[in-house]
């Protein structure tokens, strides 16, 4: 394995979730929450040891086959404590459930929905009723706060940089040319199939080598959404301040990267990545130049 | 079609970060070399003054002989369009969108602005048009009567339009919806390299979700859930962007096979200013590619399982293509 290959790979692993989750982890740890967490594992026992009607008796026995009630506060933890602002219950319980391996939705997010509302008995977060709610739906709110450090870390995680290594060539449609990663070349959840894929235009992109355009840099990154609220505001000065460090960590490297892409269910190609992407705004496009200069022809 | 050195296309993007791609190549070109030392106060005004200034950057180095690793964009003129009078073989069409080569750079959508503008008599601007037109092709009905009214004069002129306008697209958007299928859980069909596109049919399902912990609040849960669909509005659009998805693979190939690089945003195609006679070249020519193919009766019959014979408005659209100038702009 070469520097750049070593050095990709340890990118990834810090954009991975595992490291993510451990870091939220620790911040939770160092706040203190050991009295919230046992009396979250408390309520969830008793919630799961509970008799109750049939399916509801079904769908509690299918959970406590894949439980770990440790990992599950934690995701209840990353899912409501993680967020800056309430959020409706749905996209809670929505991404609640996609961790509890249900075969159907719904149950997966009855199931949720339930879990959150037993754990909301320990304080960690208030369910605002639809009649109180601004939104006239319910709403979930923390009653807790990550560090500053731990919110901008997890936005500056969220995405991975381009590659700073040329991405693995694609073989098979469950390849994503990072080093470490293997997802679909194709989209969306669902989408994902294994009839033919023209993997040689993929590979074709992914291996044009690129640069920032350092004199863009010089040039503030302005929001395309009206900034209204301290909310929208700090969000999207979080988003500029972990680009700007993308932006950063990539000329230290050497200003030379790749872009991975992958298509979409119609075969419409995608070029990955947020901080830096050409499909992005005005700005970010600007960004972009290849690595290889040419001499520009002509008078 | 008329090609340009390097540095002319660096004017041309230019011209057109300030706003002017509406201009012949000519005119953008003659514009900037009258201003080409107002560069600075240009940027000040123009509509991408990030875009700009670094295209005024790149002019400046290619005028020192400073090697730069400069792209520009050039984008195509109502691809969908564009995709289904080739699809279709409707030179009335194709001109309109600059596959033909009238001498202009023709702007389709302010064409039909003006002339809904002569039908109902009060005056149509481009941005009136340019949404309903767009979303006509890819199947919306609701999106036409949002903007013009529901039984309405401007409605019936829109349409009259569109149907004189662009006949070919109109029929061809009709072709593909008509190819729904009712009892199918998924779309399938393939293009000339060999690409799958498989899109499946997902209904939205609401469901009023109780919660016993929360003293039986109810909210309702929006899913997708993949089942058949007796109509559908979809295929149209899902089919010209799987078409231009493969319009993309080619232009990645062919500039693989002439040794220069390219980055696509679906429809807007990036390179070094010295490739750009290339990049015009290759998309006129597979654009020409589908005008003399039989592309669309092979994914509605795939579609289908049907052999139907499908007959295009004519069999010599790429001939009257040779010359178009402005299908990328």
């Amino acid at each position: 394995m070469n520097r750049l290959q070593s050095l990709q790979r340890t990118i990834e692993n810090t954009y991975s979730r595992h490291n993510i989750r451990n870091v939220i982890r620790d911040d939770l740890e160092k706040s203190n929450f050991v009295s919230l967490i046992n009396s979250s594992k408390a309520a969830i026992k008793e919630y799961i040891h509970g008799h109750y009607y049939k399916s509801k008796d079904l769908r509690i026995n299918t959970l406590k086959q894949s439980l770990i009630i440790k990992d599950l506060i934690t995701d209840i933890m990353i899912i409501t404590i993680a967020q800056d602002s309430a959020q409706p219950i749905q996209a809670a319980a929505s991404r609640l459930a996609n961790t509890l391996n249900f075969e159907d939705m719904f149950d997966g997010v009855k199931t949720a929905s339930e879990l959150l509302a037993v754990v909301c008995k320990t304080n960690m977060f208030d369910i605002i009723s639809a009649q109180q709610s601004e939104t006239g739906s319910l709403m979930i709110k923390s009653n807790y706060k990550l560090s500053d450090e731990t919110l901008q870390y997890i936005e500056s995680t969220k995405y991975l940089p381009p590659m700073v290594c040329p991405p693995q060539p694609l073989t098979n449609n469950n390849e994503s040319g990072y080093l470490t990663k293997h997802e679909s070349v194709i989209l969306g959840r669902d989408n994902h199939h294994e009839e033919y894929q023209a993997l040689d235009v993929l590979n074709t992109s992914q291996n044009i080598a690129l640069s920032l355009d350092k004199e863009t840099l010089e040039y503030e990154e302005v929001s395309k959404k009206p900034l209204d609220t301290p909310e929208k505001i700090s969000n999207f000065l979080r988003i500029v301040v972990s680009s700007r460090q993308v932006y950063q960590d990539l000329l230290t490297q050497g200003n030379k990267f790749f872009f991975t892409w992958k298509y979409d269910k119609r075969g419409r190609v995608y070029s990955q990545g947020y901080h830096v992407n050409i499909q992005s705004t005005s700005f970010k496009k600007a960004l972009i130049n290849l690595n290889q200069k040419h001499l520009i022809t002509g008078a | 079609m008329q090609t340009f050195t390097g540095i002319e296309y660096i004017k041309i993007d230019m011209a057109n970060q300030y706003g002017l791609d509406k201009l012949t190549w000519d005119a953008r070109i003659e514009f900037i070399t009258t201003n080409i030392n107002n560069l600075d106060t240009l940027e000040t005004n123009a509509k991408e003054p990030i875009l700009f200034a670094k295209a005024k950057r790149a002019y400046r180095d290619a005028t020192a002989k400073h090697k730069t690793g400069f792209i520009m964009g050039l984008d195509a003129t109502a691809s969908g369009i564009q995709i289904m009078a080739c699809l279709q073989g409707c030179p009335k069409t194709a001109k309109q969108v600059n596959l033909g080569n009238t001498g202009a750079r023709e702007d389709v959508y302010q064409v039909v602005a003006d002339k809904m503008s002569k039908i109902v008599g009060d005056q149509l601007y481009k941005e009136d048009v340019k949404k309903p037109v767009m979303t006509t092709f890819y199947g919306s009905k609701n999106q036409p009567e949002e903007a013009f009214g529901e039984d309405t004069p401007e409605l019936e002129a829109f349409y009259k339009t569109l149907s004189e306008m662009l006949p070919g697209a109109m029929e061809c958007m009709q072709d593909m919806q008509k190819c729904w299928q009712p009892t199918v859980l998924e779309h399938k069909w393939t293009l000339p390299d060999g690409h799958v596109a498989k899109v499946k049919v997902l209904n939205t399902v609401d469901k009023k979700i109780e919660i016993d912990e929360l003293d039986h609040a109810t909210y309702t849960h929006r899913a997708y859930v993949n089942t058949p669909a007796p109509k559908g509005l979809s295929l149209a659009a899902n089919i010209v962007h799987s078409i231009d998805g493969w319009i993309v693979r080619e232009q990645v190939r062919k500039a693989s096979m002439q040794g220069f690089e390219l980055l696509t945003i679906h429809d807007s195609f990036w390179a070094s200013p010295n490739f750009m006679n290339n990049v015009r070249q290759n998309y006129l020519d597979t654009l020409k590619e589908i005008a003399d193919s039989s592309l669309l009766e092979d994914i509605l019959n795939e579609i289908t399982g049907l052999k139907g014979k499908l007959t295009k408005l004519s069999n010599n659209l790429s001939s009257t293509m040779l010359h178009s100038n402005y299908a990328l702009s």
